[in-house]
């Protein structure tokens, strides 16, 4: 039933991250579309025939590459086709100079493009995209980056499109003299991408992939350079390597994102990599217990006006849930700088109000 | 026909949408075709419709599609009727009409015009003005009207997203999303959690209200109590984001008209509403002329009815032509013979300005156009209501380059002058506003204040432009060299039957039909409400009145049927890709599509 488009019999399907999907068929108007296509299934299967049989007998003629398209048109996810189309292409550019191979790579690549607007989600498209562009060495790099930003536009929470720009980028550092520029100029797009919407567990993920590769390296540009005075400040920071005062600005923004949605779980997720042992391990003892310190005092805070809030009078989840990671941090730096009652008692609340969980809770003890 | 601005089938379509546009857009009698000349003898029509405004133009299109006969005419030489999108010129003669030679109702009055045409060279066919302007709300019955009728096709849409309110002194902007919520510096922390917990209310599919709520709470008092918002926010809650003009408005219906912002975010891009190009209800009247002329309705301007006997049903036109009427008249009232008995007026002021200034301070990057909101008390005229006022740039295609055209609009009074202090009053403070804001130095600011991007004119930050606000109030006009001129000011005071502070009009627009003595059905007069929300309804009213039901409104079959399954699965996303195109052309970022700019590069190469 899934096949038709709108129409679903298993609900979990209709709503990604609590975004709704398109509107639903009714059943009736589900079998409707069903019947009228049914000449249509029949044609599919008659070509898939056709291709795998001329796929084994390894048949590399124009024909069969116009049934492989053909077929893929309608079902991007055949990755025996693919990979047959990859046999055929290799087979044609074999012995050509550079400028006929990138010509027909071109044209994949528009063929390519064609597919990613009717199916954005597809593994294997994306993936073919990737080896066209690593086959032909006069790729046109700014102009993927062009259509990752066009992509983004429709679904800026594609991870497909994250992870495809995150390799556009890296081949791009590979020829570039300045790849500590490039690196900043993704951390700038990025956090763009976030301020759009704090949602965004794939824009938080490549922040995070971003800081790494800054703290290793990172520009050195002028005010002027950079333009905005917020980001000119996190630069300043990756350039002295000051994890401490980086935590500090960080967490911040993350203040403002759990004020702004509580409910929000990217938020919190990566709240929980700032202060995992990736970056603790670079700061001294007094500053982690500052920084942990007061960040959980500033969740209570959070957690006292949701409490006033909710009708119920009900904690908050996230916000709980956080205090007891932190305290457990807290608690491997110094044993006595935890109030094991109180951590105890968040976590009885936590199995009252999320009980599904409960197991997970009592897993959680000290 | 002598001076009239270029219509949809004359201007060079902009590149982006040329493509979605039907290849012969059908052409319409008194613009692009000569004016009908002579009716034929005997004419037999099932309705004939007086007056093309929006709603008898959505009438005459959805009745002729469904098969019924249809003559339409209009006492005016142009299309529109009182929503029309007139010249300079034009604006000109409906001055006069309105004021001295018109005969029948008179639906204007306190009518003021003034034009400088001796320091400003006007080219009267440059501008576009607006009788009623409105925006267009994405998720509303009208945009989907406009895409299941294929009107669409004969317009073009461009987003509008900065609303303003004014405070303080203040032109604030309005943070009504999340990424403004979130990146905003000038609401604090607790701020950002409520308003954010009040638009996750308002955004949930079904309102629900608590249980122990007071009878006849206030939508402000519910704001206040019941998500602790301050004054300032919910000013901007209730009279920018819902665009709601009267202050007493019943809790629920304020809720749900607030709702219609937040819904239309997103739908065709990160912008609330849209606006139709070069003109607003004018350009769409004249839409639907088109489809209704497509499926045989008959035009013809400069003719209006001049009696009609409703015993032998039959009409006599001012051409001197005879129509039979087989079922019925529809009228606007200014051009019906007679007004329907215990009709009862109510008023909305306005006034029209086109100023020197292009106002691309107050627009958003790559957009044109912007709303901003005098909540009630925030002028110097102590106004009881709010003023409403909408301000077009040149990219809407209404006026030239360096001006544009500012309108504003009150529901309040217009005894002892209420309303024309108030509306004078709001456009003083925008002349102030719009003067400091485009004059400042900036030197006043430091390194906080202000943004440079790419090397270009510096941009203020928001303690920037709280600082701007603060130093507004010390500012008197004197100390400026700067004015704005202005080449037209119109006002007027314009009548509609619908009561506006009436909550069973919550849309603009009212239940019962209105009929006179000899059963002409008379369509409302356009009401004060700035979205298009109503008018379908409205439209839909008289449609089942007539043909007895209205589930066959514009139920055409425009493709066959599998076809037709595809496409509207299809034309959601199409139009989204437009609207996102035609932002990226203003953006100055790529032009073409992904697929456009891809061929073209493979062409430069072979």
């Amino acid at each position: 039933m899934s096949f038709v488009r709108g129409y679903s019999q298993n609900s979990s399907f209709e709503s990604i991250h609590g975004r709704e999907k398109s509107a639903k068929l009714s059943e009736s108007e589900a079998l409707k579309r069903m019947e009228m296509e049914r000449p249509k299934v029949d044609k599919y299967k008659e070509l898939n025939e056709l291709v795998l049989n001329s796929k084994l007998n390894k048949i590399y003629n124009k024909q069969s590459f116009e049934l492989i398209t053909k077929l893929l048109e309608i079902n991007p996810e055949l990755y025996t086709v693919w990979n047959y189309r990859k046999e055929y292409l290799i087979n044609e550019i074999d012995g050509m100079n550079e400028i006929n191979k990138h010509e027909i790579l071109e044209n994949e690549l528009y063929f390519v493009l064609k597919q990613l607007k009717k199916f954005p989600k597809s593994y294997w498209i994306w993936n073919h995209r990737i080896w066209c562009l690593k086959l032909d060495n006069l790729s046109d790099w700014e102009n993927e980056l062009k259509l990752i930003k066009q992509f983004l536009t429709v679904d800026s929470r594609n991870f497909h499109v994250w992870s495809y720009r995150r390799f556009i980028i890296k081949c791009m550092k590979d020829i570039s003299k300045d790849s500590d520029i490039i690196d900043f100029e993704e951390f700038k797009f990025t956090t763009s991408m976030i301020n759009k919407d704090i949602s965004n567990y794939s824009a938080w993920h490549n922040r995070s992939k971003l800081i790494e590769m800054l703290f290793n390296k990172s520009p050195v540009l002028s005010k002027d350079d950079v333009g905005d005075n917020k980001l000119f400040q996190y630069l300043l920071i990756f350039n002295n390597k000051d994890i401490n005062e980086f935590l500090i600005k960080e967490l911040e923004l993350f203040k403002t994102a759990i004020y702004t949605d509580p409910d929000d779980s990217s938020v919190w997720f990566y709240m929980k990599w700032l202060i995992s042992e990736y970056f603790l391990n670079k700061i001294e003892n007094d500053e982690k217990i500052d920084i942990i310190t007061k960040l959980i005092n500033d969740i209570k805070e959070l957690n006292e006006l949701e409490i006033e809030d909710n009708e119920n009078g009900n904690d908050n989840k996230w916000c709980l849930i956080s205090i007891v990671y932190l305290m457990k941090q807290l608690y491997k730096i110094d044993k006595l700088l935890v109030n094991l009652d109180e951590f105890n008692n968040y976590l009885t609340i936590l199995q009252k109000i999320d009980p599904m969980k409960r197991n997970r809770y009592i897993e959680l003890n000290i | 026909m002598s001076d009239r601005r270029p219509s949809i089938v004359e201007r060079r379509p902009s590149s982006a949408l040329s493509s979605r546009r039907p290849s012969i857009i059908p052409q319409l009698e008194g613009i692009e075709k000569p004016n009908t000349p002579n009716l034929p003898e005997n004419m037999n029509v099932d309705v004939l419709i007086c007056g093309t405004g929006l709603i008898n133009s959505i009438l005459a299109a959805a009745l002729s599609w469904q098969g019924t006969s249809v003559l339409h005419i209009d006492s005016n030489p142009y299309y529109g009727d009182d929503s029309a999108t007139l010249t300079i010129e034009q604006i000109k003669n409906w001055f006069i009409g309105s004021k001295f030679n018109k005969t029948g109702f008179k639906n204007y009055k306190n009518i003021h015009l003034y034009i400088n045409d001796n320091d400003f060279n006007i080219v009267s066919k440059d501008y576009g003005i607006d009788l009623s302007p409105k925006i267009l709300f994405p998720r509303s019955s009208l945009l989907d009207l406009l895409i299941k009728s294929r009107v669409y096709h004969y317009l073009e849409f461009q987003s509008l997203s900065n609303f303003h309110t004014f405070e303080n002194n203040n032109l604030g902007k309005l943070n009504a999303n999340k990424e403004d919520i979130f990146t905003s510096n000038e609401i604090d922390l607790n701020s950002k959690r409520k308003l954010m917990k009040f638009l996750k209310f308002i955004s949930s599919p079904v309102i629900e209200l608590p249980d122990n709520l007071p009878k006849d709470i206030s939508i402000q008092n519910f704001l206040k109590k019941n998500f602790k918002l301050d004054d300032k926010l919910i000013n901007e809650i209730i009279f920018t984001l819902g665009l709601i003009n009267n202050p007493k408005i019943q809790l629920i219906d304020a809720l749900n008209k607030i709702k219609r912002y937040i819904l239309s975010f997103n739908i065709y891009g990160n912008f609330p509403t849209l606006y139709s190009k070069f003109g607003g209800p004018g350009e769409i009247s004249q839409g639907f002329c088109r489809s209704a002329a497509v499926a045989g309705t008959i035009y013809k301007l400069n003719t209006k009815l001049k009696s009609y006997d409703f015993e032998n049903k039959t009409a006599i036109l001012n051409d001197g032509s005879n129509i039979k009427i087989n079922e019925r008249i529809i009228s606007s009232l200014n051009q019906s013979i007679n007004k329907p008995e215990n009709c009862k007026f109510y008023e909305i002021s306005r006034i029209i300005a086109i100023v020197d200034k292009s106002c691309n301070e107050w627009f958003q990057d790559g957009e044109s156009s912007s709303i901003i909101i005098f909540p009630p008390n925030s002028l110097n005229s102590q106004n009881e209501y709010p003023v409403q006022c909408l301000i077009m740039g040149s990219e809407t295609g209404c006026c030239p380059k360096g001006r544009s055209i500012w309108y504003l609009h009150t529901i309040a009074p217009t005894i002892n002058d209420i309303a024309i202090n108030d509306l004078n009053s709001a456009l003083l403070k925008l002349e102030e506003n719009y003067i400091r804001e485009s004059t400042f130095n900036f030197n006043e600011f430091n390194d906080d204040d202000l943004n440079y991007y790419n090397n270009n004119k510096p941009i203020l930050t928001e303690s920037g432009s709280m600082k701007l606000s603060k130093s507004l109030l010390d500012f008197k006009f004197k100390f400026s060299n700067e004015r704005i001129n202005y080449l037209m000011k119109l006002s007027f005071t314009q009548l509609t039957n619908i009561d506006q502070l009436n909550p069973e009009n919550i849309n603009g627009y009212n239940k019962e039909i209105l009929k006179t003595d000899n059963n002409i059905i008379i369509v409302n007069m356009p009401s004060s409400e700035l979205s298009y929300d109503g008018i379908v309804e409205e439209a839909k009213k008289i449609y089942k009145e007539i043909v007895g039901d209205d589930s066959d409104f514009f139920n055409v079959d425009f493709e066959d049927e599998e076809e037709e399954i595809e496409i509207s699965n299809e034309l959601d996303a199409e139009i989204k890709a437009e609207v996102e195109e035609i932002i990226n052309v203003d953006n100055n970022q790529t032009t073409q599509s992904n697929q456009q700019s891809e061929e073209f590069e493979m062409e430069l190469e072979s």
